[in-house]
């Protein structure tokens, strides 16, 4: 009976060992411990940003007790998942989670993107960053130079680094897509590196638009923005500073994120009038916090993940 | 002698392979539904012999003095919702093969019923206007015998054909032309709208059109901030939903999608935009530019209308 319990163990950890990138979400959906728990137990898998800390979860939290919402991030860092296809040049996704600067969304926005990407044949990361602006910030400028200088390691292309992120995960890649001003003083060579993304992907960003910013930012509001003109007022916030070296995009959003939406037009006509090479998928109906949009098989939105298919693909992220 | 024999097979034998090769690839005619009589007929111009001419896949029609349905029927037994091709060349020609032959057979082979509008042409804009009018009303009239839902009537159009699908979706209101008969009285409203490169949908694009203004150069405020809708587009909340798509590489006629959808988007009516960043005007179905991102259009296009319910599907 132990043998055939063993064997029966064995099988089902080859199984996702070897299907790895199958298995994410759904092991770290099924475990009972919340993320703290998962991410203290696995500290092999993550790559400090700065500097290794023995208690690595020191001073995080969860957001109101909820299992996937990190907060408080003391030690940021990247969790790598790697393809194992053997093509050398594929790119990389940096994934940066939402949560309005208040937590991590880490299912949604994490694990099961880094999945999909996964299955798409892209290595990416996870970024587990600071949840203070510019805190985070730096966190991702560090993860793009950390990324570029693993590339031989990590048998990535150190020109195919995208910066993927999902609401204020979005508003992060944004500016880390057009702000290439060093945001920390260098720690080490690994900063003389680039820290300008190859590629930009935005799901539903937030605080791009002038309005949106300045209710949750400057007023320091967490009500729903009411814009004076809601349907005019696209002024991007002048923290994000496009120009024709900004990093081209992807932007996906839907008319009904009434919160979010402007954001994301405000961003697109930024790089417009830029002349960026920028690409926008905005379906009328989705709201927010969908991720991979897996479960709304009955909006058009659902179809986003063919669209950034066929992006990686075009970008060469994909071969 | 002998070779001169040999030389004449082989010309033979090549030329019925190109024939025949040639038979292969051409599109499937559809049956023809008459939009007027001669007597019916408004606004004329035209008096000139229609053609269709071009190498296979890039032919043109002309001179169309004729307006009319061309109908593919589903193959799928099912009573489905019908997609209206508009094909563009500026109001003065028809892309009849890239814009309206192959559109019709991705919408038949997609599990929906088709047809073309050739409308009239050239320089006959409402003419036009007035045909896709009586089309859509004809389409409703004889719904039950040709298996279409009614109440899903998409009109798709490409660069001036979709400007046609714009006018006719915000225009259904506005009779463009006395009515001839009880099929008038039908409603001449699309159920949804897809427009591809649409073009004359901004007020500066539509002011350079010569057929509108006196075709001087468009002239805008600010290239990047003037995205106001032409005046002749009256979008409302009754608007039909739309699917837009364009790139940003169509320099001169991407302001007209993107006033198109912040119109919508204003009006609250449920719009879907697809801008990319590279790829041509002109481009159709895109098989020919797979390296774009847009040539992906037809994939979400086909979600749209399952979703939407065009496929018979309860």
């Amino acid at each position: 009976m132990k043998n055939l319990i063993s064997l029966f163990s064995c099988i089902l950890l080859f199984g996702c060992a070897s299907n790895n990138d199958a298995c994410v979400s759904k092991q770290v959906s099924q475990k009972p411990e919340n993320i703290l728990q998962l991410h203290s137990k696995n500290k092999e898998k993550f790559i400090a940003l700065w500097n290794d800390k023995t208690n690595f979860v020191e001073g995080e939290t969860l957001f109101k007790n909820r299992k996937y919402a990190l907060s408080n991030v003391s030690n940021p860092r990247m969790e790598l998942f790697l393809v194992e296809n053997g093509k050398s040049d594929n790119g990389f996704v940096i994934v940066c989670p939402g949560g309005g600067y208040c937590f991590l969304s880490s299912m949604n926005e994490g694990y099961k993107v880094v999945e999909k990407l996964n299955k798409m044949g892209v290595s990416a990361c996870i970024l587990w960053y600071r949840t203070s602006r510019n805190e985070a910030l730096q966190d991702a400028q560090r993860a793009i130079r950390i990324s570029r200088a693993n590339a031989k390691k990590w048998n990535i292309n150190p020109n195919k680094i995208a910066i993927m992120g999902f609401s204020a995960g979005a508003d992060l890649s944004a500016r880390a897509g057009c702000r290439f001003e060093k945001s920390y003083k260098a720690v080490d060579k690994i900063d003389e590196i680039s820290a300008r993304p190859d590629n930009t992907i935005l799901v539903y960003p937030a605080y791009c638009d002038m309005p949106m910013y300045k209710l949750r930012w400057i007023e320091g509001s967490m009500e729903n923005v009411s814009s004076k003109d809601y349907n005019h007022d696209y002024e991007l916030t002048p923290h994000l500073t496009v120009s024709k070296d900004t990093s081209p995009t992807l932007i996906v959003q839907t008319q009904d994120d009434k919160n979010c939406t402007n954001s994301s037009i405000a961003y697109f006509l930024a790089l417009k009038n830029a002349g960026v090479d920028a690409n926008i998928f905005l379906c009328d109906k989705g709201r927010h916090s969908y991720g991979m949009a897996e479960g709304k098989s009955k909006l058009l939105i659902s179809i986003w993940s063919s669209v950034l298919e066929k992006y990686l693909q075009v970008n060469e992220y994909i071969k | 002698m002998k070779n001169i024999k040999f030389y004449i097979g082989a010309c033979i034998c090549f030329c019925a392979s190109m024939l025949f090769a040639q038979e292969q690839t051409t599109y499937k005619q559809g049956e023809i539904i008459e939009l007027w009589t001669k007597d019916t007929i408004p606004d004329n111009i035209s008096a000139k012999a229609e053609t269709l001419t071009g190498k296979m896949h890039r032919r043109w029609r002309r001179n169309v003095s004729n307006p009319r349905l061309e109908f593919f029927k589903a193959n799928t037994g099912k009573k489905t919702g019908i997609v209206i091709v508009c094909p563009g060349g500026g109001y003065g020609g028809l892309s009849a093969d890239n814009e309206g032959y192959s559109i019709a057979q991705w919408v038949v082979e997609h599990g929906m019923n088709a047809a073309i509008l050739w409308y009239r042409v050239p320089d006959n804009m409402n003419g036009a206007l007035q045909d896709i009018q009586r089309a859509i009303r004809m389409i409703r009239a004889k719904a039950d015998n040709l298996n279409v839902d009614a109440d899903k009537i998409c009109v798709i159009g490409f660069s001036a054909g979709a400007n046609l699908c714009a006018r006719a979706s915000t225009r259904f209101n506005v009779n463009a032309y006395k009515p001839v008969d009880a099929i008038d009285k039908l409603s001449a409203r699309p159920s949804h709208t897809c427009l591809i490169y649409p073009a004359y949908c901004d007020e500066p694009n539509y002011r350079s059109c010569k057929l509108v203004g006196d075709g001087k150069n468009q002239q805008y405020d600010d290239y990047n901030s003037t995205y106001k809708l032409a005046d002749n587009l009256l979008v409302s909340k009754d608007t039909p939903p739309a699917f837009i798509v364009q790139t940003l590489a169509d320099k001169k006629y991407v302001n007209s999608s993107i006033a198109y959808y912040l119109a919508l988007k204003k009006a609250e009516v449920d719009a879907n935009l697809f801008v990319c960043d590279k790829g041509p005007h002109g481009y159709g179905l895109g098989y020919r530019n797979p390296q774009d991102l847009v040539s992906m259009w037809p994939q979400i296009f086909d979600k749209w209308l399952t979703i939407n319910k065009f496929k018979g599907d309860k």
